[in-house]
């Protein structure tokens, strides 16, 4: 009789101690989906090249960059020392680059979904070219 | 440390890394990245309930320098140390909760490891992108941790029943 009586409190007390955590999880994730950090504001994408100029671009905007040797360019040309940057849905790419390598190119989609994941964060870098484009969020 | 336990260790070691590679290929939730089911953390559920604090210790440590040497890199190092401090943490903190199941701890080590992986992820990147992750994370912890709960409890029983018969 005691003995069943110890197992059933140890039952109760497990319980409420995993539908404590049930319950921190879900008020956490409202929470976190409520209060979610610059909510509203738009996203950014900074573009840097040549002599620390910069270019900003909101991610919502659907825009292709053309810089070539340091300088915002009408048009691509496949000119050396060119980059094409695209920004569409969110998400911004070195879409061609006529750098060495093209490592740039392969650095993938930068968005907020990605940013968590790939090797350079919040960056795309196009070294030989002096170019990156950096996901800046929402914040001012 | 005697050989015994030291054996035991070296054992428990080869045994997460073994899970942590079966891990890194189960895909859970491919457009989620970062969520994993956590297999190699049973055998700290597994030191957490059979072995002292301190060896639980330096097995996660083991765990995770070996792991992020074999597997990883630097980054992944800081993010599986800050999960692995925190889990470990919370789950020899549960321990002491007299009459606690293995669920219970694993459930709150899942969380804690989601806690702890999201905090140094705010510290390195920006806060904003993993926070937009963070629910996702929590609730993948909050499944991932019963789940591993359920697993151990099974080959806990398994476990206690080979003692048993071992000594008998």
């Amino acid at each position: 009789m005691m003995e069943q009586k110890t197992t059933e409190n140890r039952r109760v007390k497990n319980l409420l101690l995993l539908g404590g955590a049930v319950l921190f999880v879900a008020l956490s994730v409202v929470l976190l989906l409520v209060l979610r950090p610059d909510a509203g504001a738009r996203d950014r994408f900074v573009i840097r090249y040549g002599n620390e100029q910069s270019l900003t671009v909101f991610a919502d905007e659907t825009r292709t960059v053309v810089i070539r040797n340091g300088a915002i360019a009408e048009e691509a040309t496949g000119e050396s020392g060119e980059n094409v940057i695209r920004i569409e849905d969110g998400k911004a790419w070195m879409q061609t680059a006529t750098c060495p390598h093209h490592e740039c190119v392969r650095q993938g989609v930068l968005s907020a979904e990605t940013v968590g994941t790939r090797p350079l964060g919040t960056w795309i870098v196009c070294a030989p070219h002096g170019v990156s484009v950096e996901y800046a969020g929402g914040a001012e | 440390m005697n050989v015994r336990t030291l054996t035991k260790m070296a054992l428990l070691t080869a045994v997460s890394l073994i899970l942590g590679w079966i891990d890194s290929m189960i895909p859970i939730l491919p457009q989620i990245p970062g969520i994993k089911l956590g297999l190699a953390n049973l055998v700290l559920l597994y030191a957490a309930f059979y072995m002292t604090p301190l060896e639980t210790v330096l097995l996660m440590l083991l765990k995770v320098g070996l792991s992020s040497l074999l597997f990883g890199n630097a980054v992944s190092a800081l993010y599986a140390i800050a999960g692995g401090v925190l889990s470990v943490a919370t789950m020899l903190l549960m321990r002491r909760v007299r009459g606690i199941s293995v669920i219970t701890v694993s459930t709150f080590g899942g969380i804690a490891h989601i806690i702890g992986q999201c905090a140094i992820g705010c510290i390195l990147l920006s806060p904003r992108p993993v926070l937009t992750y963070a629910p996702w994370l929590l609730v993948c912890g909050l499944l991932t941790g019963v789940l591993l709960g359920v697993g151990a409890r099974a080959a806990f029983y398994g476990i206690e029943r080979y003692e048993r018969r071992r000594s008998a």
